[in-house]
């Protein structure tokens, strides 16, 4: 009796587990297993091509200064983006989480999911007007301020920064909001009957408890920002030369996939690094 | 897709270049047809009070910031070449590009990748003067915007389409037709005065209008002799190049 | 510690009217109850005395001190809440220990009013324990223990003992009454539990839809209503229809129902369940009410029973001792009586 209910337990877990799992196989675990296998081939296995195994793309990585410059170029970005979309994000979600109630809450929640229903190529396009000289930054601007401003951001890190925290700001947002959200409003009001103040109730109460959802929405943002390679090309120009537009170049411009593929895994490997070295202090947050 | 058609593309190669590459068989028959001289510069007219002749105007501070070239490593070492006074196709002094590409790069505001990069750029007063290919210059200035194309007095890049059937074609004649078509003085015409690259075809390059773009500029003899056309490049100098290319864009 | 004063209080939220003119007087260390039924506004009450919130009308005295302008960080107050509200990121001790910080009184201070506070809620043993390591009831002691270490003048209590079972409750509402005596603070807490707020308190206000019906000491108030709602709601009581409305009232001689002396009009007359005795022969001393009535239900509760007697148009519900009650079958005619001075006379408005 108790055998076959757990086979029934089994069978139904299998029946809602497999859909998800199955997708992810074939979505994500056979193509990133193909890169890897991509990434010890000596040349692009197309038509009549020689190859074989090798690690000289891994090696590459080693052999200039380029590629390590680029990548701690990259992570740096990561950093900036990250802090400021968490500067941006966190009071935007304390105050959608504590300070608005009803249907303005509704539609400001609705204009930070916005950037989310647009394409990604359109919003950094869109960036690119408002940013370059002549711009429509620096024609408002000129039209409000009594004196003439000179606003060409175009092709600068500024500009990669600001279409990187604009396009990634409703992950910190939505995983502050819903940690923030968590925490009992009479938690503050506890703290308050003992004389805290505003300060104290952010430090010791709010921050600590909303930790863990902040957390979350920068690590979202810093994996992403440090492989970006669309808005460093599109808005840094010159300057806009980082890890994720090398590689993006070896699949779309060089043609060399191997070297690609090689370089993105060294990627993988460092974000991984990165992340499991600060996971202490992830999970010390979290108790 | 043959690979005979396209045979397959070795490490570091600009899609573009494929067709240069072509391994036609001995039997088929070929057409090199329109010529295309490339990274002849053209400049924003409303930055200059006269066109310069000299592609030294990429590196004039007075233009610092508002200079382009295309992202990419061949034509980037082999521009810097012209401007060394090196043949493209052997180049000797490899120390005197690097440094001729180092010293370009402040000047540069952003690297274009394709025509419509360039011409938004231009447009938005972003660029003074950048490389072009001929071709594209031709339709931006058709399509009103107010740039000049220039073949320096150092000299260009140029390079050539080249129009191949394979033998395994079963379409040989239509084939044919299609090419002489598309070289047919009567179409150039046409297909010059919306932006067409340079015909090597003699007959449609001397139908073309007087005040036509291909030819104003590029029907002068003197001009035709400035520039250099690429040849295939060894793999070891495309990575060569690229290395240099990648190495001064992370210096960035 | 502090008496406290409620003056005219008037409360809005928008158009809502939350509280209008509530006054009540809660004197120097003694043990108060805000009772009422939900949507009462005893909480905005509560909060409103906490400094949450702040009055559209009227005063609120904490000791000689005004504090309609003093926010609720100011008024030196300690809170507990209904669900104790402890920060789960600190430990029992930090928890405790947090006013202290915000007052800066130093470490070693800090330490032994700690101590202090944890053993007064016998709990000196879980300083290290994080809130969600410890049972209900501990909960509720640590958040006792937080509101009272920082010395306020007056401790307030919102439902603090709901969210425990039964025997649990009535553990802690002795536990509760003991620290309060032992520390001598002015306490007061919001309950709907009118058993609780009986067993408690030195004073109790009734609060309705945002009006103080009555405030006075627990038997007053029960014994004296002041109207049909109050002796509904504080405890059972058997509102006899028809009589009393607007009439002169017959005296106590005349039989029937009989009133107190002194009692001229009434709006209405009850009658406490546990004031009626039933008998099988008609009772015949002087000065009791008395109702010929038919039992229709007999319900054993152990040591109590409780009766339901139809008479005279009315419905009696009488609770008594299980042997003081008769063996009657149901559907028999027995005899409902009280004293004169049990029939509760609710005045006029």
């Amino acid at each position: 009796m108790s055998t076959t209910l757990a086979n029934q337990q089994r069978s139904k877990i299998i029946s809602l587990l497999s859909p998800a799992y199955l997708w992810l196989t074939v979505a994500i675990f056979l193509p990133l297993s193909a890169m890897l296998y991509f990434s010890f081939l000596s040349d692009v296995p197309f038509g009549q091509t020689e190859w074989h195994l090798t690690t000289e793309n891994y090696q590459a990585f080693f052999q200039t200064t380029t590629y390590a410059k680029l990548l701690w170029k990259s992570i740096k970005l990561g950093l900036i983006v990250t802090g400021f979309a968490v500067l941006v994000g966190f009071p935007c979600a304390y105050v959608l989480a504590k300070v608005i109630q009803g249907r303005a809450r509704e539609a400001l929640f609705l204009l930070v999911i916005l950037p989310f229903w647009s394409n990604s190529l359109v919003r950094i396009f869109s960036w690119a007007i408002v940013l370059r000289g002549n711009g429509v930054l620096e024609i408002g601007l000129n039209a409000i301020l009594p004196f003439e401003v000179d606003v060409n951001l175009m092709f600068s890190t500024p500009a990669i920064v600001i279409g990187l925290v604009h396009s990634y700001l409703p992950y910190v947002i939505l995983t502050s909001y819903l940690a923030l959200q968590a925490i009992d409003d009479n938690l503050i009001d506890a703290a308050r009957s003992m004389g805290a103040g505003k300060h104290t109730i952010l430090w010791r109460i709010i921050l600590p408890l909303s930790l863990p959802g902040l957390l979350a929405g920068a690590v979202l943002i810093f994996v992403p920002v440090v492989g970006s390679f669309m808005e460093p090309r599109i808005l840094g120009g010159r300057v806009g030369t980082y890890f994720g537009t090398v590689i993006e170049d070896q699949f779309v411009a060089v043609f060399n996939w191997p070297l690609g593929a090689a370089l993105s895994f060294i990627l993988l490997a460092v974000v991984l690094v990165i992340l499991a070295l600060s996971s202490p202090i992830l999970r010390r947050a979290q108790t | 897709m043959s690979p005979r058609r396209f045979p397959r593309p070795s490490k570091a190669l600009h899609p573009h270049r494929q067709q240069n590459r072509s391994q036609q068989p001995a039997n088929d028959p070929t057409y090199n047809a329109p010529k295309r001289p490339i990274n002849i510069h053209k400049e924003n007219t409303q930055a200059f009070e006269e066109a310069p002749t000299s592609i030294e105007v990429f590196w004039d501070s007075a233009h610092a910031g508002k200079v382009s070239i295309r992202d990419d490593a061949l034509e980037a070492v082999q521009f810097a070449a012209i401007a060394t006074d090196q043949d493209i196709n052997d180049i000797a002094d490899m120390d005197a590009v690097k440094s001729k590409l180092t010293a370009l790069m402040p000047q540069i505001k952003t690297y274009w990748g394709s025509e419509n990069d360039w011409n938004q750029f231009m447009a938005a007063g972003d660029l003074e003067v950048a490389t072009i290919w001929s071709g594209s210059a031709s339709r931006s200035m058709s399509a009103g915007l107010p740039v000049e194309f220039v073949v320096p007095s150092e000299g260009a890049i140029g390079w050539l389409d080249g129009l191949s059937i394979p033998v395994s074609s079963t379409k040989q004649d239509a084939a044919h037709a299609f090419i002489n078509w598309i070289i047919d003085p009567a179409f150039y015409v046409k297909w010059a005065a919306d932006g067409a690259p340079a015909s090597a075809n003699a007959k449609a390059a001397a139908a073309l209008p007087d005040d036509a773009f291909n030819k104003r500029i590029l029907s002068d003899p003197e001009v035709v002799a400035r520039v250099q056309f690429q040849r295939p490049v060894s793999d070891e100098n495309r990575e060569a190049y690229l290395a240099l290319w990648q190495e001064l864009k992370a210096a960035q | 510690m502090a008496e406290v004063s409620v003056h005219n209080v008037t409360k809005r939220f928008g158009k809502f009217t939350a509280l209008s003119d509530v006054s009540m007087e809660f004197p120097d260390g003694g043990f108060f109850a805000l009772l009422g039924p939900s949507g009462s506004c005893k909480t905005t009450l509560l909060r409103t005395i906490a400094g949450f919130l702040f009055t559209d009308g009227g005063t609120i005295r904490i000791g000689q001190q005004v504090v309609d302008d003093i926010p609720v960080e100011k008024r030196e107050i300690g809170l507990m809440f209904q669900n104790y509200a402890l920060f789960p990121n600190m430990t029992v001790a930090d928890n405790v220990g947090f006013g202290l910080r915000v007052r800066k009184v130093g470490a070693s201070e800090e330490r032994r009013r700690i101590g202090e506070a944890l053993d007064l809620v016998q709990l000196g043993h879980l300083g290290d324990r994080k809130p969600h390591q410890l049972s209900g009831g501990q909960r509720q002691r640590v958040a006792l223990a937080r509101a009272i270490v920082t010395r306020p003048r007056v401790l307030l209590l919102d439902e603090p003992l709901s969210a425990l079972d039964k025997s649990l409750r009535v553990d802690m509402q002795i536990e509760l009454k003991r620290i309060q005596r032992e520390i001598g603070i002015t306490t007061i807490f919001v309950t709907h539990d009118q058993e609780e707020a009986l067993t408690l308190s030195d004073k109790i206000g009734i609060l309705r839809e945002g009006r103080m019906i009555q405030s006075g000491p627990p038997r007053d108030v029960y014994n004296n209503p002041v109207d049909v709602f109050t002796a509904e709601f504080l405890g059972d009581a058997n509102i006899i229809a028809g009589r009393g409305q607007g009439q002169r009232l017959e005296r106590p001689q005349a039989g029937g129902i009989l009133v107190p002396p002194g009692s001229d009009t009434a709006s209405a007359l009850a009658v406490r369940p546990e004031s009626i005795s039933i008998s099988t022969f008609e009772p015949i001393q002087d000065g009791i009410s008395k109702v010929n009535a038919t039992l229709v239900q007999r319900m054993f509760a152990g040591a109590m029973s409780t009766c339901i007697a139809e008479g005279d148009g009315n419905t009696y519900k009488v609770i008594g001792r299980d042997l003081d009650i008769p063996e009657v079958a149901l559907g028999q005619k027995v005899w409902l009586s009280w004293k004169a001075v049990h029939t509760i006379v609710i005045p006029g408005q």
